[in-house]
This record gives structure tokens, C-alpha cells and sequence, in this order.
């Protein structure tokens, strides 16, 4: 049966109450959660000691836009990651090295990073970012111990973090300065 | 069986776990202890001239900083293995090794991995090829 003119007129309103009421519900964040999961969108890059895994969450990044991950560089993305963290406090702004840990084994230096291409599989150097370098060698046994070393990552950075971490590392190597062995 | 008995035995199969867990991945410092308790000289007398320089470049430079019997035991054996160790230590701020020199070590470990752990290089060969 077809609706009258009045009921006609009538229709889209409740229509658009009833998706109002709808779109009020509490399950709606859940949908749209699901829903930028399946597009693709990840939690956007939170770092710090204080993320919580809610902060995290594909609901966080909807509520800033976070750009769709394919699209970014993960080299950038990877030296955000090595920023944010840290890393460059000890390691350098690009990772040259050369700021003073008194008493290392390494020349009293924290080591560059930029040679981490050729030194180490993707599964190494990730594996050494997990567990850290909490006990550095010292260059005179009986000095002091160095004040510099590196906190185990596990539990901190995520998985997508690290990859990017990685491809940011391998990034830095010198190719002019590839050895034949 | 009451459920304490079921949460003891939870309990035990969880400790199991952990604790065989434990001890097929040795901590990395262990590790380490276990390559410095063994040999800390190689018999080269066979090796060739050349094979016997380098390892004298691999003595001494290896020496200053961590026991000669660490890289003889361990468990790397393939080229790739030593390239990526001998770069690593070479690469260390005052490690006191040139490329020359690095490339010298790496040449006589692979060389030598190649006669005394033949076994282990076939095994890691074949698990490679194996993916």
C-alpha cells in the first residue's frame, strides 16, 4: 500500500530519528573500530613510556585520521620511532655515535648505528632491541661502570614500530662503503 | 580430582614449560660462558700459509677484547654467519681492525669452520636450503 501525502511527508523524519537513536547506540564505536581494522587503519604511532594499549587502539587513531599506513615511508615512520624513543639521545640524531659513555669498551662511545645494515639479519638487530644492552663492557675492569646503556624495548615498542625501527637502521648504512665479504 | 589438585597440577605442567623452555635457550650470557670454557688455540699446522697469517691477524686482534675461545667455539659456521660477526666487532668504536684485517678473520673462519665444524656447517646449509 502506498504511503498518503501526509504519511509521505512524515517518513523521512522518523527515518532519520530512528538512525539518530541508532547512531546513539554503544555498540557504534565497536562497528567503527571493526571497521577502520578492516580498512586498514593501525593505532598511529603513540610512543612513549606511558601508551596504553587503549591509546592505541584503531578507535584512537579514527578520532585523529591517522593516514592509511601504505602510503607512509616506513623509513620516516621508522625515524619517528627512533626519535620519539629516544634512541637519538645516545645514539645521535642519525645514528652516528660518537656521544661519551665513560669507561665503555667501545672507546668510551656509544656505537654508531649506521653500520647495522652489514652486521646484523632483520631477526638479530630486532631480537637485540627487545632484550637491550643493559651491561656494557668496560674498558679499564676495575673503573667505573658506564653510565650509558640500552633498556630492554620489549613490552614498549610494537611490532610495526620495530619494523619501521629496522628499516630506518638499514637505511642509514653507507652503500659506498660495502665491503666484498 | 578436587580443584586445588587441578590447579596444583596446572601449576607443575606451567613450571615444566618454563623451566625446558629455559633450558634449551640458554641466556645469552651463558652462551657466551660455555664458548669461553672450551679451546682457546686451533691447531693451523695443516692450514694453508696464507690460511696461517690470517690466523694470527684473528689472535691478536680478537684477543684484545674478548677470549680467543669464544669465536672458536661458537656456533657460527657459515660465511654469512662470520661476515656479519667479524663487521659487527670491526665496526665497534676502537676496535683496532681495518677492513683489510676484517676481511683477513672472516677468511680464516670460514676456512676453518669449513674443516672443524663441518658437521654443523652441512646442518645449517640444509636448513637454509629447507627455508
Amino acid at each position: 500500500m502506498l504511503p498518503t501525502d501526509d504519511q509521505a511527508a512524515v517518513l523521512p523524519r522518523r527515518l532519520g530519528q530512528r538512525l539518530a537513536v541508532a547512531l546513539d547506540h554503544p555498540v557504534i564505536p565497536l562497528l567503527l573500530s571493526l571497521l577502520a581494522v578492516t580498512l586498514g587503519y593501525g593505532g598511529g604511532y603513540l610512543i612513549g613510556s606511558g601508551v596504553s594499549g587503549l591509546e592505541e587502539s584503531p578507535s584512537a587513531a579514527l578520532g585523529s585520521y591517522a593516514p592509511e599506513p601504505a602510503e607512509v615511508d616506513p623509513v620516516e615512520m621508522g625515524r619517528q620511532v627512533f626519535a620519539q624513543f629516544g634512541c637519538a639521545n645516545c645514539h645521535g640524531a642519525d645514528g652516528v655515535g660518537g656521544v661519551a659513555n665513560a669507561n665503555s669498551a667501545t672507546a668510551e662511545q656509544v656505537p654508531s648505528l649506521i653500520y647495522v645494515k652489514e652486521a646484523y639479519t632483520v631477526d638479530e638487530i630486532k631480537a637485540l632491541i627487545r632484550r637491550g644492552v643493559p651491561v656494557i663492557g668496560k674498558l679499564d675492569s676495575e673503573g667505573p661502570t658506564p653510565p650509558l646503556f640500552m633498556p630492554p624495548w620489549e613490552g614498549a615498542i610494537n611490532d610495526r614500530q620495530l619494523d619501521d625501527l629496522v628499516k630506518f637502521l638499514f637505511h642509514l648504512y653507507p652503500e659506498e662503503e660495502d665491503l666484498d665479504w | 580430582m578436587s580443584r586445588r589438585l587441578q590447579l596444583l597440577f596446572a601449576f607443575i605442567v606451567v613450571l615444566l614449560a618454563v623451566v625446558t623452555a629455559w633450558a634449551q635457550d640458554p641466556s645469552g650470557e651463558e652462551r657466551l660462558a660455555s664458548f669461553d670454557s672450551g679451546p682457546a688455540t686451533i691447531d693451523v699446522s695443516t692450514y694453508s700459509a696464507e690460511m696461517q697469517e690470517n690466523y694470527k691477524v684473528f689472535a691478536v686482534k680478537c684477543s684484545q677484547c674478548h677470549t680467543l675461545a669464544r669465536p672458536i667455539n661458537s656456533d657460527y659456521a657459515l660465511p654469512d654467519e662470520w661476515s656479519r660477526y667479524v663487521k659487527r666487532m670491526m665496526r665497534k668504536p676502537g676496535s683496532g681492525i681495518n677492513p683489510k684485517e676484517g676481511k683477513q678473520i672472516y677468511e680464516f673462519l670460514t676456512y676453518d669452520s669449513a674443516i672443524r665444524k663441518k658437521d654443523l656447517v652441512q646442518q645449517k646449509t640444509a636448513a637454509q636450503a629447507n627455508g
